[in-house]
């Protein structure tokens, strides 16, 4: 049987420079922030981030400066924790280093 | 009688859901209000989340996100967004629903996209360019706004809040008013109500612009009319709400386990 189960430092290494990632979960619920924690680690840079309601794991990829475009619906912490910090950080100011692409 | 400016606020949202309505939530104080209504008086009343948690009820307080544990543990079905905006809000089976508003305008606009510095709003200048403050975006409101029988606005009143017209359409109102909705062929009826810590707020049946239609204990005409930004017309007929009888403040309050309404 084809084994699927790898080790954070695999799978992460599997995330190439301006890959489309696709983030699971909801805001800040059952949301891969550990993965995301692990990529901050490797030098993957200018990642597309997208996902109906993204929330804290890519937050923080957008923290780090390594996403450089988001696609969603929703892009926030959810309910009081509010506005996702690390998105506002990279799209707002004079020079922007990310792009929102808002659908819904 | 002791509650809160949120507490009567959700109750007054509450009382617009009437029993048996197919009806979809967002968090906070939307969810608070629709599931204190289905303890309070519609029981049967189906309730479901954008994320496809459907026929469920809150668990151990109020849920802090769309799927997680509180509002999942006992749904009836547990789908997707596909399911619950593409299908159930879309096809125009949803009776009834719920959604906030970071700017909202006269006709029932509302803004959670951005906020640009003025006179640089994509409106004004004919483009998009990156607003000053990026927001969350809409969610499933922009569905819920375009496919929903009817749906009832919740805000607090602020007159940076209230805006003549707001800086972004994110989830479509009435547009510039009329039957707006109908040359763009929305499917829903468009917002029935905008209710916020102040007040209640009603469309006129042919201009869609919204008129203050009443106000609670304690606010007044005079003090919501100061938190509009836009120059708000008052019905002659102008009335207070009741207030929270004690059988729904229970009622809230049972919904609201772990008091996050009391605080605020």
């Amino acid at each position: 049987m084809y084994e699927k189960v790898m080790s954070l430092n695999q799978a992460t290494d599997l995330i190439k420079d301006g890959m489309l990632l696709g983030i699971g979960g909801n805001g800040m619920h059952r949301t891969p922030t550990i993965f995301s924690m692990a990529l901050t680690q490797k030098p993957v840079k200018e990642l597309k981030i997208c996902g109906t309601a993204l929330g804290l794991a890519a937050d923080i990829l957008f923290a780090t400066n390594q996403a450089d475009t988001a696609y969603f619906g929703f892009f926030g912490l959810e309910n009081e924790a509010g506005l996702a910090p690390g998105m506002r950080k990279a799209m707002e100011g004079a020079e922007p280093k990310a792009r929102a692409i808002e659908g819904s | 009688m002791d509650y809160t400016k949120n507490e009567m606020m959700a109750i007054a949202t509450g009382r617009e859901f009437s029993d048996g309505e197919l009806a979809i939530f967002g968090v906070g104080l939307s969810m608070l209000a629709g599931f204190f209504a289905q303890r309070n008086h519609a029981p049967n009343m189906i309730a479901f989340t954008e994320g496809g948690v459907y026929g469920s009820t809150p668990v151990g307080g109020l849920p802090w996100g769309i799927e997680d544990n509180r509002i999942s543990a006992n749904a009836t079905s547990f789908t997707n967004a596909i399911d619950a905006l593409g299908m159930l809000v879309a096809s125009g089976r949803v009776d009834n629903a719920v959604i906030g508003a970071a700017q909202i305008d006269k006709y029932g606009n509302v803004n959670t996209t951005g906020i640009w510095a003025d006179g640089t709003q994509p409106w004004k200048v004919g483009k998009y360019t990156l607003p000053r403050v990026r927001l969350n975006g809409s969610g499933g409101a922009n569905e819920i706004a375009v496919g929903a029988k009817k749906y009832i606005i919740m805000a607090q009143h602020e007159k940076k809040r209230f805006v003549e017209k707001v800086d972004y359409i994110s989830s479509p109102g009435y547009l510039n008013g009329g039957d707006d909705r109908k040359k763009y062929g929305f499917p829903g009826g468009g917002p029935s109500a905008i209710i916020t810590n102040l007040g209640i707020l009603r469309p006129d049946p042919v201009t869609k612009e919204f008129y203050l239609d009443a106000y609670f204990v304690f606010s007044s005409v005079e003090e919501i009319i100061e938190n509009t930004g836009w120059d708000l017309k008052v019905s002659p007929n102008v009335k207070m709400v009741p207030e929270p009888t004690p059988e729904e403040l229970e009622n809230l309050r049972a919904v609201d386990e772990t008091g996050s309404l009391r605080t605020k």
